[in-house]
């Protein structure tokens, strides 16, 4: 808890950083466009998360396969086939939630987060399930966010105490088995790497919030 | 994400989000209207920001007749789970559309607005370069879905292919016999019963809400038979397992009768008023002796029973009752016809009597069923003096003698006195009930003047056919108006499978059918056509298949192999709406996303098993880019009006029906835009209460039921059957405080059956049923469908699932294997190196499937268990069970010109077999 609140006083560029990089992530956790030649300016690209990246408090490289993508065609044709439905078996859900023992308990718990810090979700949208990656790492950057804002240190402490029990109770524990689940469907480099990155900035994050 | 009021309180760990209480939002009613029969289960469905997350069993039924036990807590693991399902990693969420080859599973996500272009667009080639029946759906039981989708085919004039060939739950034996397949009592009659023969069900897994009645049947002094080649889940609870050779059911059955005739055990009387059994025959042609016979003119259809006072009389047909004369049932007289000539005639019972004790004595029959012949004679006594309900379930229609294996259960009951009676009679399903339904989308304008137009226009129709036949009950006048109006018999699928799916080949080898018969298939449905028993208007191949509660490629006998070869390439489009990826799906071009239970108005499929209307609530949105069939079918064509205009198609012609007006479409799918709300929506809210209105109106439902009434009460009870096929088919009485048993027209009232001999017939003198033998209930062996092979394939309905669905559901997976899988015999299993769990090759001539083995010792050797329920896409190579089935179509499906042995939509047709086909396994490389 003081180490927590130490690090509250950090500055407000690093929640910031942090928050962008969870954004990003989120983004490129999300179903891409199709069927665009590369990638639009507005959407996250490798190169905005290398950036991102180097803004971060703490180092954290970018994964090879991630940066190396280049050709985006038939990326939404294989977001389809990873993530919603592969044909060989069942696919890489991005729900969280698919991942623990009791999907219900671990979306009521995501939600009672969310409406804590005065958030609700959409249940008529598939993105804003609970337990949707997007939405987790969305919550994620709103957290970020609040906590560059917050005029009043206890703000930011609770803040930082809500952003590292999402990573320690959730994230963390979905991201390597997302992970590994992929690895099994033969998938493009691109997004091993983004869950590559994903898995290992999460446990960095914590890192950075526990000490 | 949107913001609310959070908490105002600084957060110090993760404890603190459960300090504040957990509330719903809503708690609405709901059920399971897709599939599942006869479910009718209601449920508290509760919500909270949106979401479903969970639903209980409201318990909320009232009991209906003293010192029966009440329907409480209907419901079953699946429909406990189903939240789970709605949310579950498979959800479709966004329209797809197909970038690689049909089944490669590459798609890409395509706005609504792209999708229905494409898909009017080739709507609108179809009907200029083809017509507009080259535009197809499957038929679907499915509630939710048949009213939408029937409502959209009828409105462009598209081709409705008829439900009940595709799926086979027909019970053609009893159709034969009583001229109707579906007397359904209601399930909490079942505890009136004495005896319970559970004979082709599986109730302890089909029918988990309404097992327990059956249980306190037993409680309250019944006793449960289960007659069944394996040991299965509902011979655990019975009295007696009686083990019997796979599809040997007929000699079985037959030889109980002998039994009850023999000792003289059997109810005369009954079988005297109930049955043709006291139907003069013909001792030269084995023909019944008939009107035209005796008086050289008349009806046809005019039989006559023997008076032993008066000789010769005409039976009534307009009346079963005999007020206690004792017409003859034995022996032989002489009869002069009208030239003069004499003949010979005796009664149906004595030709019966002939046959039965020739050759099927207890003694007989255990050479075929291997059944004991003192457990025939014990049952028989039991049978013949105790009220007698046989459990069937929609397994025995599905064999290839399956009315031979109906015929028989229902002489069974004929010959005791069995039916029309409480705790007695036959099941199958039945549908009906809430006429309103159909009147609400039919009706020329809203409200109850519209309504009771079509009312009266009904029931001036019923009278117009009681007219022409005064002998004639209104169940009767009913079926002969439907028969009449549906002349263009366009959807029939016979034709479909033959024209387009290759099954002219198969139905063509002679060593897959009865090989008794004289004829080939093709002589045998060239004749029918020839005679002109059938129509078979459409002539050109389907270019558009709409999938929307069908699945065909799991659906249809053959699966992929039947299909992908032969229709699918004629289809230049194929769509399936779902909500999740189906079997089909999976080679459509397009799969746009439906929304399901919880997020839609709709009603469980009204049934007389439980007599309810149970509302099924939107509870929720639609999941991702989902909408309703009514929204779907309604943004479809306004599409295609747009699409057709645009290319200056104003106005086509439609086989059977008036040329559209393209302009009108609209106008007529949503009656002048009554039933749109003030978003263009489709408002379902409006068509679910005009339609509880109408029903009403009708008289199924109590006055003052509305939309409103059933959401604040609960379901509703009917109070009358209606005039629908199924409705009044139960020919009894809605009573407030009784339980429902079907046919007490027929036991109390006298009313004839809509059978040609107007009686439950037992002898069908049909010439193709006399050249096959079977102008009486008789045994016929199964034939080797699927080639000469060993083993014989049963199945059934599992726990787990309704059809496919519940499937994929993360719960139900829990607990169970989680994998498809077949139950085979450990000696069967020995023999061919195959240990449980090991993939096997399961093959015959016809195809191929590989599945886990589960070698289960309460399957008997020869007989291989495959569970119904898997989806193809889970076995290997996405090939299912269904790959090995040949879909042979027993010949007399066709036959035709006979009274009830004529088309009527979704009862009377050719229907295919799957059941004990032919097999054999062996182990398979790992997959």
């Amino acid at each position: 808890m003081a180490s927590i609140a130490a690090a509250a006083d950090s500055s407000c560029a690093a929640a910031l950083a942090r928050g962008r990089v969870y954004a990003l992530l989120a983004e490129l956790l999300s179903l891409p466009a199709a069927p665009p030649p590369a990638v639009p300016e507005a959407r996250a690209s490798p190169i905005d998360m290398v950036k991102a990246l180097a803004a971060l408090p703490y180092e954290l490289e970018c994964p090879g396969d991630l940066i190396a993508q280049q050709d985006f065609t038939g990326l939404q044709s294989e977001f389809i086939r990873l993530f919603e439905l592969n044909i060989t078996g069942p696919p890489c859900v991005l729900y969280g939630g698919a991942y623990t023992a009791d999907r219900q308990a671990t979306m009521e718990e995501l939600l009672r987060f969310y409406r804590y810090f005065g958030l609700t979700v959409n249940g008529a949208c598939n993105a804003d399930l609970p337990d949707s990656m997007a939405t987790v790492l969305e919550f994620m950057q709103f957290l970020c966010v609040s906590e560059s804002m917050s005029h009043a240190a206890d703000d930011a402490t609770s803040v930082r105490l809500a952003e590292r029990d999402i990573l320690s109770r959730h994230l963390t524990l979905w991201a390597p088995k997302v992970l590994e689940r992929i690895r099994q469907l033969a998938p493009r480099p691109f997004y091993v790497g983004v869950l590559v990155l994903m898995n290992r900035f999460c446990l960095a994050d914590l890192a950075y919030l526990e000490y | 994400m949107s913001e609310s009021t959070g908490e105002d309180v600084l957060y110090s760990n993760w404890k603190d989000i459960y300090r504040n209480r957990w509330k719903w939002d809503g708690v609405y009613w709901g059920s399971h209207c897709v599939d599942c029969y006869p479910g009718s289960c209601p449920l508290k469905v509760y919500v909270r920001d949106g979401i479903v997350w969970r639903e209980e069993q409201a318990g909320s039924f009232k009991t209906i007749e003293e010192g029966v036990p009440d329907f409480n807590p209907m419901g079953c693991q699946k429909g406990a789970s189903w939240s789970q399902s709605l949310y579950g990693p498979d959800r479709l969420m966004y329209p797809l559309k197909r970038i690689g080859e049909r089944g490669e599973g590459k798609w890409n996500r395509v706005t609504w607005d792209e999708a229905l272009t494409d898909i009017a667009d080739s709507m609108v080639d179809a009907i200029t370069e083809a017509g507009s029946h080259t535009i197809a759906h499957e038929g679907t039981p499915e509630y939710a879905t048949v009213h939408p989708t029937s409502k959209f085919f009828g409105t462009i004039g598209g081709l409705s292919l008829d439900l009940h060939a595709s799926f086979n739950d027909f019970s053609i034996g009893l159709y034969e016999t009583f001229g109707k397949f579906s007397p359904v009592s209601s399930a909490d009659d079942w505890f009136h019963s004495e005896i319970v023969l559970i004979w082709h069900m599986n109730p302890v897994f089909t029918r988990i809400p309404f097992y327990h009645f059956i249980a306190e049947a037993r409680y309250n002094g019944a006793e449960v038979v289960n007659i069944s080649p394996d040991v299965n889940p509902s011979h655990t609870h019975a009295d007696y397992q009686v083990p019997i050779n796979g599809g040997t059911d007929p000699a079985f059955g037959l030889s109980i009768c002998q039994v009850i005739l023999e000792e003289g055990i059997a109810d005369y009387p009954f079988i005297r008023e109930q049955t043709d059994m006291g139907y003069l025959v013909r001792k030269d042609t084995g023909k019944y002796l008939r009107q035209i016979d005796v008086e050289g003119q008349g009806r046809e259809d005019q039989m006559y029973q023997w008076d032993p006072d008066n000789g010769l009389m005409q039976a009534n047909r307009g009346d079963v009752r005999l007020n206690g004369l004792e017409i003859a049932l034995e022996g032989t007289y002489e009869v002069t016809l009208a030239d003069g000539s004499k003949v010979e005639v005796t009664p149906v019972l004595a030709l019966l009597r002939e046959r039965l004790d020739k050759d099927y004595t207890p003694e007989k029959q255990q050479a075929i069923t291997s059944v004991h012949p003192d457990t025939i004679r014990m049952l028989a006594r039991k049978i013949a003096t105790k009220r007698t309900n046989i459990m069937l379930g929609y397994n025995a229609c599905k064999f290839y003698h399956g009315d031979l294996i109906e015929r028989a259960m229902c002489l069974v009951l004929a010959v005791s006195g069995n039916w029309g009676k409480k705790g007695t009679g036959i099941r199958c399903w039945a549908a009906g009930m809430h006429e309103g339904q159909f009147i609400a989308q039919e009706k020329p304008g809203p409200g109850a003047q519209y309504t009771e137009q079509v009312l009266a226009a009904r029931d001036a129709q019923i009278a117009a056919f009681k007219a022409l036949d005064p002998t004639a009950t209104t169940e009767i006048a009913v079926r002969d108006s439907v028969r009449l109006l549906d002349s263009p018999q366009a959807g029939i699928m016979a034709f479909w499978w033959y024209d387009y799916c290759g099954f002219k080949e198969r139905w063509n080898t002679k060593s897959w059918g009865d090989e008794s018969l004289p004829r080939t298939f093709d002589e045998y449905m060239n004749e029918a056509l020839a005679n002109g028993w059938w129509n078979r208007p459409v002539k050109e191949a389907p270019r558009v298949l709409i999938e929307c509660g069908g699945n065909m490629i799991r659906r249809i006998r053959g699966g992929k192999g039947a299909l992908l070869n032969t229709l699918w390439p004629k289809l230049k489009t194929i769509v399936s709406f779902d909500f999740r990826m189906s079997q089909t799906a999976l080679y459509a071009d397009y799969v746009l996303p439906a929304a399901q239970h919880y997020e839609k108005i709709g009603f469980s499929i009204p049934t007389p098993h439980v007599l309810n209307l149970n509302l099924s609530d939107k509870a929720a949105e639609p999941a991702g880019e989902a909408k309703s069939e009514w929204d779907f079918y309604l943004a479809l064509l306004e599409k295609f009006v747009e699409r057709a205009k645009a290319r200056g198609v104003n106005e086509y012609p439609v086989i059977g029906g008036e040329p559209r007006k393209v302009d009108r479409l609209v106008d007529v799918f949503t009656m002048s835009g009554y039933y749109r709300t003030e978003d263009g929506d489709f408002d379902q809210e409006r068509m679910a209460d005009e339609g509880i209105r109408d029903s009403a109106l009708a008289g199924t439902l109590p006055m003052g039921t509305t939309l409103q009434s059933v959401r604040e009460d609960g379901p509703a009870r009917f109070i009358d059957f209606g005039v629908t096929n199924m409705g009044s088919a139960q020919a009894s009485p809605i009573k407030p405080d009784e339980t429902h048993v079907p046919f007490r027209n027929h036991t109390e009232s006298g009313h004839p059956f809509p059978t040609y001999a107007r009686r439950a017939q037992f002898y069908i003198d049909h010439d193709w049923f006399m050249e096959a033998g079977e102008e009486l209930p008789t045994h016929k062996d199964n034939p080797m469908a699927g080639g000469d092979y060993p083993l014989g394939i049963t199945s059934g309905h599992n726990r787990w699932s309704i059809h496919t669905m519940n499937q994929a559901n993360q719960v139900i997976l829990g607990t169970h294997r989680g994998e498809p899988n077949v139950m085979i015999n450990p000696d069967d299993a020995s023999a061919r190196g195959v240990a449980d769990d090991d993939l096997i090759r399961v093959f015959n001539d016809v195809g191929e499937f590989r599945v886990r083995a589960k070698v289960a010792s309460n399957v008997q050797p020869g007989q291989v268990v495959s569970y119904n329920g898997w989806a193809g896409f889970q076995y290997p190579d996405w090939s299912g069970a269904n790959e090995a089935e040949p879909g042979m179509v027993k010949w007399i499906g066709f036959a035709g010109g006979y009274g009830h042995l004529n088309y009527l939509p979704t009862e009377w047709q050719p229907i295919p077999a799957s059941r004990w086909t032919r097999c054999d396994f062996e182990k398979a490389e790992q997959a």
